[in-house]
Protein backbone atom coordinates (compact mmCIF):
# COMPACT_ATOMS: atom_id res chain seq x y z
CA UNK A 1 0.00 0.00 0.00
CA UNK A 2 2.42 2.28 1.04
CA UNK A 3 4.49 1.57 -1.74
CA UNK A 4 1.73 2.36 -4.25
CA UNK A 5 1.17 5.35 -2.45
CA UNK A 6 5.15 6.41 -3.18
CA UNK A 7 4.69 5.33 -6.37
CA UNK A 8 1.26 7.60 -7.37
CA UNK A 9 3.09 10.36 -5.39
CA UNK A 10 6.41 9.95 -7.76
CA UNK A 11 4.32 10.01 -10.76
CA UNK A 12 2.36 12.94 -9.86
CA UNK A 13 5.66 14.85 -8.54
CA UNK A 14 8.56 14.06 -10.53
CA UNK A 15 7.21 15.51 -13.89
CA UNK A 16 7.45 18.63 -12.77
CA UNK A 17 10.20 18.38 -10.54
CA UNK A 18 12.84 20.08 -12.58
CA UNK A 19 10.40 22.97 -13.46
CA UNK A 20 9.85 23.62 -10.15
CA UNK A 21 13.06 23.07 -9.05
CA UNK A 22 13.87 26.24 -11.60
CA UNK A 23 11.13 28.55 -9.95
CA UNK A 24 12.34 27.72 -6.60
CA UNK A 25 16.14 28.48 -8.06
CA UNK A 26 14.59 32.12 -9.15
CA UNK A 27 12.29 33.07 -5.79
CA UNK A 28 16.18 32.19 -3.58
CA UNK A 29 19.05 32.71 -6.32
CA UNK A 30 20.64 30.18 -4.52
CA UNK A 31 20.98 26.48 -5.16
CA UNK A 32 21.36 25.26 -1.76
CA UNK A 33 18.08 27.31 -0.38
CA UNK A 34 16.26 26.11 -3.78
CA UNK A 35 16.86 22.28 -2.96
CA UNK A 36 15.45 23.26 0.47
CA UNK A 37 12.35 24.89 -0.79
CA UNK A 38 11.82 21.43 -2.84
CA UNK A 39 12.49 19.32 -0.51
CA UNK A 40 10.13 20.89 1.94
CA UNK A 41 7.23 21.28 -0.89
CA UNK A 42 7.75 16.90 -1.56
CA UNK A 43 7.01 16.96 2.28
CA UNK A 44 4.32 18.46 2.43
CA UNK A 45 2.34 17.25 -0.31
CA UNK A 46 3.17 13.76 -0.02
CA UNK A 47 0.32 14.67 3.27
CA UNK A 48 -2.05 15.93 0.96
CA UNK A 49 -1.64 13.29 -2.17
CA UNK A 50 -5.37 12.43 -2.03
CA UNK A 51 -5.84 16.28 -3.20
CA UNK A 52 -3.28 16.28 -5.50
CA UNK A 53 -4.50 13.62 -7.49
CA UNK A 54 -7.39 15.90 -7.89
CA UNK A 55 -5.96 19.06 -9.01
CA UNK A 56 -5.84 19.69 -12.71
CA UNK A 57 -3.28 21.99 -13.55
CA UNK A 58 -0.57 20.93 -10.82
CA UNK A 59 2.44 22.89 -11.69
CA UNK A 60 0.52 26.46 -11.12
CA UNK A 61 -0.62 24.53 -7.81
CA UNK A 62 2.75 23.78 -6.99
CA UNK A 63 4.24 26.83 -7.25
CA UNK A 64 1.94 28.78 -5.11
CA UNK A 65 2.88 26.57 -2.50
CA UNK A 66 6.72 27.16 -3.49
CA UNK A 67 6.00 30.57 -3.34
CA UNK A 68 4.37 30.05 0.48
CA UNK A 69 7.43 28.37 1.72
CA UNK A 70 9.75 30.89 0.18
CA UNK A 71 8.56 33.50 2.05
CA UNK A 72 8.66 30.86 5.14
CA UNK A 73 12.21 30.72 4.27
CA UNK A 74 12.83 34.53 4.38
CA UNK A 75 11.31 35.04 7.52
CA UNK A 76 13.62 32.56 8.94
CA UNK A 77 16.60 33.78 7.36
CA UNK A 78 15.61 37.78 8.59
CA UNK A 79 16.36 36.19 12.21
CA UNK A 80 19.42 34.81 11.36
CA UNK A 81 22.51 36.40 13.58
CA UNK A 82 25.51 35.33 11.37
CA UNK A 83 28.23 37.26 11.49
CA UNK A 84 31.98 37.80 10.24
CA UNK A 85 34.17 39.48 11.73
CA UNK A 86 37.12 40.95 9.82
CA UNK A 87 40.88 42.20 9.82
CA UNK A 88 42.05 44.70 7.59
CA UNK A 89 43.92 42.98 4.20
CA UNK A 90 45.42 44.58 1.16
CA UNK A 91 44.62 40.92 -0.85
CA UNK A 92 41.31 41.57 -2.51
CA UNK A 93 38.32 39.13 -3.74
CA UNK A 94 37.96 40.07 -7.41
CA UNK A 95 34.02 40.90 -8.09
CA UNK A 96 34.13 39.25 -11.07
CA UNK A 97 35.48 36.87 -12.82
CA UNK A 98 35.43 35.94 -16.74
CA UNK A 99 36.18 32.63 -17.84
CA UNK A 100 39.52 32.15 -19.70
CA UNK A 101 40.23 30.17 -22.96
CA UNK A 102 36.65 30.11 -23.92
CA UNK A 103 35.90 31.07 -27.67
CA UNK A 104 34.58 34.39 -28.58
CA UNK A 105 30.99 33.46 -29.05
CA UNK A 106 30.74 31.52 -25.66
CA UNK A 107 32.58 34.63 -23.76
CA UNK A 108 30.33 36.89 -25.37
CA UNK A 109 27.26 34.52 -23.88
CA UNK A 110 29.09 34.47 -20.78
CA UNK A 111 29.15 38.57 -20.47
CA UNK A 112 25.69 38.91 -21.40
CA UNK A 113 24.79 36.51 -19.37
CA UNK A 114 26.97 37.65 -16.29
CA UNK A 115 25.68 41.56 -17.01
CA UNK A 116 21.99 39.91 -17.19
CA UNK A 117 22.17 38.00 -13.46
CA UNK A 118 24.48 40.97 -11.88
CA UNK A 119 21.43 43.17 -13.16
CA UNK A 120 18.78 40.97 -11.84
CA UNK A 121 20.46 40.68 -8.12
CA UNK A 122 20.05 44.25 -8.08
CA UNK A 123 16.42 44.72 -8.90
CA UNK A 124 14.07 44.64 -5.65
CA UNK A 125 12.64 41.42 -4.58
CA UNK A 126 9.30 41.68 -6.21
CA UNK A 127 10.63 42.71 -9.58
CA UNK A 128 13.20 40.12 -9.94
CA UNK A 129 10.53 37.37 -9.27
CA UNK A 130 7.69 38.28 -11.19
CA UNK A 131 10.31 38.95 -14.26
CA UNK A 132 11.90 35.98 -14.22
CA UNK A 133 8.96 33.86 -13.32
CA UNK A 134 7.05 35.44 -16.59
CA UNK A 135 9.71 35.82 -18.88
CA UNK A 136 12.22 33.03 -18.08
CA UNK A 137 9.80 30.47 -16.30
CA UNK A 138 7.03 31.20 -18.79
CA UNK A 139 4.47 31.34 -16.52
CA UNK A 140 1.62 33.23 -17.45
CA UNK A 141 0.30 36.68 -15.92
CA UNK A 142 -3.43 34.70 -14.83
CA UNK A 143 -0.81 31.77 -13.19
CA UNK A 144 1.17 34.71 -11.64
CA UNK A 145 -2.18 35.96 -10.16
CA UNK A 146 -2.77 32.86 -8.02
CA UNK A 147 0.86 31.53 -7.62
CA UNK A 148 1.71 35.33 -5.93
CA UNK A 149 -1.64 35.86 -4.79
CA UNK A 150 -1.36 39.16 -6.57
CA UNK A 151 -3.76 40.85 -8.26
CA UNK A 152 -3.49 41.32 -12.36
CA UNK A 153 -3.50 44.86 -12.35
CA UNK A 154 -0.50 45.34 -9.76
CA UNK A 155 1.13 42.38 -11.34
CA UNK A 156 1.38 43.71 -15.08
CA UNK A 157 2.39 47.45 -13.77
CA UNK A 158 5.08 45.47 -11.84
CA UNK A 159 5.98 43.57 -14.54
CA UNK A 160 6.58 46.46 -16.74
CA UNK A 161 7.95 48.53 -14.26
CA UNK A 162 10.85 45.48 -13.35
CA UNK A 163 11.85 45.23 -17.58
CA UNK A 164 12.29 49.10 -17.85
CA UNK A 165 14.52 48.68 -15.07
CA UNK A 166 16.27 45.77 -16.17
CA UNK A 167 16.68 48.23 -19.36
CA UNK A 168 18.28 50.60 -17.43
CA UNK A 169 20.46 48.17 -15.00
CA UNK A 170 21.72 46.87 -18.33
CA UNK A 171 23.36 49.93 -19.72
CA UNK A 172 25.18 50.62 -16.62
CA UNK A 173 26.19 46.44 -16.76
CA UNK A 174 27.18 46.84 -20.03
CA UNK A 175 28.92 50.23 -19.00
CA UNK A 176 30.88 48.80 -16.60
CA UNK A 177 32.51 46.15 -18.74
CA UNK A 178 33.57 49.19 -21.01
CA UNK A 179 34.67 51.22 -18.33
CA UNK A 180 35.34 49.12 -14.92
CA UNK A 181 35.87 52.28 -13.37
CA UNK A 182 32.03 52.60 -13.04
CA UNK A 183 31.70 50.03 -9.90
CA UNK A 184 29.20 48.93 -8.07
CA UNK A 185 27.19 51.81 -9.29
CA UNK A 186 23.36 51.57 -7.58
CA UNK B 1 -0.30 55.35 -33.38
CA UNK B 2 2.27 57.72 -31.01
CA UNK B 3 5.50 56.08 -30.03
CA UNK B 4 4.15 56.92 -26.44
CA UNK B 5 1.94 53.93 -26.91
CA UNK B 6 4.98 51.71 -28.30
CA UNK B 7 6.16 51.26 -24.75
CA UNK B 8 2.76 49.93 -23.70
CA UNK B 9 2.14 48.01 -26.50
CA UNK B 10 5.67 46.17 -26.44
CA UNK B 11 4.96 44.95 -22.88
CA UNK B 12 1.44 43.94 -24.27
CA UNK B 13 3.23 42.31 -27.02
CA UNK B 14 6.08 40.65 -24.41
CA UNK B 15 3.27 39.32 -22.16
CA UNK B 16 1.27 37.92 -24.72
CA UNK B 17 -1.77 39.58 -23.98
CA UNK B 18 -1.83 42.41 -27.20
CA UNK B 19 -4.77 42.28 -29.63
CA UNK B 20 -4.27 41.90 -33.06
CA UNK B 21 -5.05 45.05 -34.14
CA UNK B 22 -2.61 46.85 -31.79
CA UNK B 23 0.01 44.58 -32.82
CA UNK B 24 -0.55 45.36 -36.35
CA UNK B 25 -0.16 48.74 -35.16
CA UNK B 26 2.77 48.41 -33.30
CA UNK B 27 4.69 46.53 -36.33
CA UNK B 28 3.73 49.19 -38.88
CA UNK B 29 4.58 51.61 -36.45
CA UNK B 30 8.15 50.58 -35.68
CA UNK B 31 9.22 49.94 -39.21
CA UNK B 32 8.75 53.57 -39.47
CA UNK B 33 10.15 54.78 -36.28
CA UNK B 34 13.94 53.89 -35.64
CA UNK B 35 13.79 54.96 -31.76
CA UNK B 36 10.41 52.69 -31.09
CA UNK B 37 12.68 49.88 -33.55
CA UNK B 38 15.18 50.21 -31.59
CA UNK B 39 13.63 49.90 -28.38
CA UNK B 40 11.21 46.72 -29.21
CA UNK B 41 14.12 44.73 -30.54
CA UNK B 42 16.43 45.80 -26.81
CA UNK B 43 13.04 44.56 -25.30
CA UNK B 44 12.66 41.15 -27.09
CA UNK B 45 16.33 40.86 -26.86
CA UNK B 46 16.10 41.02 -23.01
CA UNK B 47 13.16 38.53 -22.87
CA UNK B 48 14.94 35.92 -25.35
CA UNK B 49 17.90 36.35 -22.93
CA UNK B 50 15.79 35.98 -19.82
CA UNK B 51 14.01 32.37 -21.51
CA UNK B 52 18.28 31.06 -21.79
CA UNK B 53 19.18 32.69 -18.32
CA UNK B 54 21.22 30.18 -16.75
CA UNK B 55 20.73 27.98 -13.28
CA UNK B 56 22.49 25.70 -11.20
CA UNK B 57 21.50 22.18 -11.54
CA UNK B 58 21.02 20.05 -8.72
CA UNK B 59 22.91 17.40 -7.68
CA UNK B 60 22.60 14.20 -9.16
CA UNK B 61 20.36 12.31 -7.17
CA UNK B 62 18.64 14.97 -5.60
CA UNK B 63 15.11 14.57 -7.06
CA UNK B 64 15.51 10.11 -6.28
CA UNK B 65 16.54 11.36 -2.72
CA UNK B 66 13.73 14.05 -2.52
CA UNK B 67 11.03 12.27 -3.45
CA UNK B 68 12.31 9.00 -1.26
CA UNK B 69 12.37 11.33 1.69
CA UNK B 70 9.15 12.77 0.96
CA UNK B 71 7.29 9.96 2.24
CA UNK B 72 9.05 9.61 5.69
CA UNK B 73 8.05 13.06 6.30
CA UNK B 74 11.32 14.23 6.64
CA UNK B 75 13.08 16.60 3.92
CA UNK B 76 17.01 14.87 2.94
CA UNK B 77 18.98 18.15 2.98
CA UNK B 78 21.83 18.09 0.48
CA UNK B 79 21.94 21.51 2.32
CA UNK B 80 21.31 23.81 5.37
CA UNK B 81 19.36 26.92 4.02
CA UNK B 82 19.83 28.99 6.86
CA UNK B 83 20.93 28.85 10.53
CA UNK B 84 19.22 31.07 12.68
CA UNK B 85 20.29 31.57 16.45
CA UNK B 86 17.50 29.46 17.26
CA UNK B 87 18.87 26.45 15.54
CA UNK B 88 22.31 26.69 16.23
CA UNK B 89 21.27 26.96 19.61
CA UNK B 90 19.77 23.91 19.31
CA UNK B 91 21.66 21.40 17.34
CA UNK B 92 24.71 22.54 19.35
CA UNK B 93 26.78 24.25 16.03
CA UNK B 94 29.23 26.38 17.38
CA UNK B 95 30.53 29.27 14.78
CA UNK B 96 33.48 30.65 16.07
CA UNK B 97 33.67 34.09 14.69
CA UNK B 98 36.80 35.71 15.94
CA UNK B 99 39.48 38.37 14.57
CA UNK B 100 41.93 37.23 11.99
CA UNK B 101 44.68 35.99 13.88
CA UNK B 102 46.16 33.13 11.47
CA UNK B 103 48.22 33.97 8.43
CA UNK B 104 46.96 32.74 4.97
CA UNK B 105 48.99 30.71 3.45
CA UNK B 106 49.83 30.62 -0.41
CA UNK B 107 51.00 28.28 -3.05
CA UNK B 108 50.41 26.75 -6.80
CA UNK B 109 48.44 23.96 -5.17
CA UNK B 110 45.11 23.68 -3.30
CA UNK B 111 45.75 23.56 0.97
CA UNK B 112 45.23 20.37 2.70
CA UNK B 113 44.03 20.04 5.78
CA UNK B 114 44.83 16.53 8.12
CA UNK B 115 42.55 14.70 10.12
CA UNK B 116 42.87 11.53 12.14
CA UNK B 117 39.60 9.28 12.33
CA UNK B 118 36.56 10.58 14.63
CA UNK B 119 38.84 13.88 15.10
CA UNK B 120 37.16 17.35 15.67
CA UNK B 121 39.21 20.07 14.75
CA UNK B 122 38.43 23.84 13.34
CA UNK B 123 39.25 24.58 9.92
CA UNK B 124 39.37 28.34 9.76
CA UNK B 125 38.50 29.59 6.64
CA UNK B 126 39.49 33.45 5.24
CA UNK B 127 37.34 35.36 3.17
CA UNK B 128 39.27 38.35 1.53
CA UNK B 129 37.00 40.99 0.43
CA UNK B 130 37.69 44.20 -1.66
CA UNK B 131 34.83 45.73 -0.05
CA UNK B 132 32.10 45.03 2.33
CA UNK B 133 29.72 42.80 0.50
CA UNK B 134 25.79 42.87 2.24
CA UNK B 135 24.00 39.85 1.94
CA UNK B 136 26.71 37.45 0.69
CA UNK B 137 26.22 34.14 -0.25
CA UNK B 138 28.18 31.87 1.47
CA UNK B 139 27.75 27.88 0.96
CA UNK B 140 29.86 24.97 1.97
CA UNK B 141 29.88 22.06 0.26
CA UNK B 142 31.50 18.94 2.45
CA UNK B 143 33.17 15.67 1.40
CA UNK B 144 31.92 12.77 2.45
CA UNK B 145 34.70 11.95 4.82
CA UNK B 146 33.69 15.34 7.52
CA UNK B 147 30.76 16.70 8.61
CA UNK B 148 30.26 19.81 10.78
CA UNK B 149 29.77 19.53 14.37
CA UNK B 150 26.21 19.72 15.19
CA UNK B 151 25.11 18.83 11.54
CA UNK B 152 25.98 14.97 11.72
CA UNK B 153 23.66 14.19 8.77
CA UNK B 154 24.28 17.28 6.52
CA UNK B 155 26.54 17.63 3.42
CA UNK B 156 26.15 20.98 2.96
CA UNK B 157 25.64 24.14 4.58
CA UNK B 158 24.67 27.64 3.36
CA UNK B 159 24.14 31.03 4.42
CA UNK B 160 23.99 34.52 4.20
CA UNK B 161 26.13 36.85 5.92
CA UNK B 162 27.62 40.22 6.03
CA UNK B 163 31.31 40.23 4.64
CA UNK B 164 33.48 43.44 5.47
CA UNK B 165 36.12 44.72 3.26
CA UNK B 166 39.29 43.07 4.40
CA UNK B 167 39.90 39.05 5.71
CA UNK B 168 37.08 37.33 7.14
CA UNK B 169 37.74 34.55 9.06
CA UNK B 170 35.09 31.36 10.19
CA UNK B 171 36.31 28.85 12.44
CA UNK B 172 34.49 26.09 11.34
CA UNK B 173 34.59 22.64 13.74
CA UNK B 174 34.90 19.49 11.40
CA UNK B 175 34.56 15.78 12.57
CA UNK B 176 35.74 13.47 10.36
CA UNK B 177 34.19 10.55 10.33
CA UNK B 178 35.23 8.39 7.61
CA UNK B 179 38.76 7.33 6.06
CA UNK B 180 40.17 9.05 2.69
CA UNK B 181 40.43 12.30 1.01
CA UNK B 182 37.79 14.84 -0.66
CA UNK B 183 37.45 18.66 -1.31
CA UNK B 184 36.00 20.84 0.80
CA UNK B 185 34.09 23.89 -1.32
CA UNK B 186 33.44 27.18 -0.07
CA UNK B 187 31.41 29.12 -2.45
CA UNK B 188 30.52 32.72 -2.01
CA UNK B 189 27.81 34.21 -3.83
CA UNK B 190 26.99 38.26 -4.01
CA UNK B 191 24.82 40.11 -6.50
CA UNK B 192 25.77 37.08 -9.02
CA UNK B 193 29.41 37.36 -8.59
CA UNK B 194 30.67 34.23 -7.48
CA UNK B 195 34.18 32.66 -5.98
CA UNK B 196 34.90 29.51 -5.25
CA UNK B 197 37.32 28.13 -2.94
CA UNK B 198 38.29 24.53 -2.60
CA UNK B 199 40.48 22.63 0.04
CA UNK B 200 41.80 19.27 0.09
CA UNK B 201 40.42 17.22 3.13
CA UNK B 202 42.78 13.99 3.78
CA UNK B 203 41.09 11.67 6.84
CA UNK B 204 43.82 9.09 7.81
CA UNK B 205 45.02 7.91 10.96
CA UNK B 206 47.07 10.30 11.88
CA UNK B 207 46.41 13.84 13.21
CA UNK B 208 48.18 16.94 11.61
CA UNK B 209 47.23 20.29 14.17
CA UNK B 210 48.99 22.44 11.89
CA UNK B 211 46.73 25.70 11.34
CA UNK B 212 45.52 25.17 7.84
CA UNK B 213 43.91 28.36 5.94
CA UNK B 214 41.77 29.11 2.95
CA UNK B 215 44.13 29.74 -0.44
CA UNK B 216 43.12 28.24 -3.31
CA UNK B 217 40.19 29.56 -5.37
CA UNK B 218 38.96 29.14 -8.78
CA UNK B 219 36.03 30.82 -10.91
Amino acid sequence: MTANKQAHFESLLRPHLKALYKTAYRFTQSRSDAEDLIQDLLVKTYARLEELSTIERLRPWLAQVLYRLFLDLKRRESRSELQLVIDNDENTLEPTILPEHEPDGMLERSKTQQQLMTALAKLNEDHRIVLTLHDSEGYTLSELVGILECPLGTLKSRLHRARSRMRTLLKREQNHFNDPKILNEK
Amino acid sequence: MQCHNADKFINDYLDNQIKDSHKNELFAHIEQCEDCHKQFNAATQLAKNLRELPYPEPADVFFDHALKQASQNQPYRFWHATISSALVASLGLVFALTLLIQPITTGPSPSEFNLALQETRNIKLVFNAGSALAKAQLSLQLPEQIRVKGFPKKSSLSWKTQLKAGKNLLVLPVKAIRDGKGILTAKINHNGHKKTFKLNMNVNGLADLSTVTLQSFEA
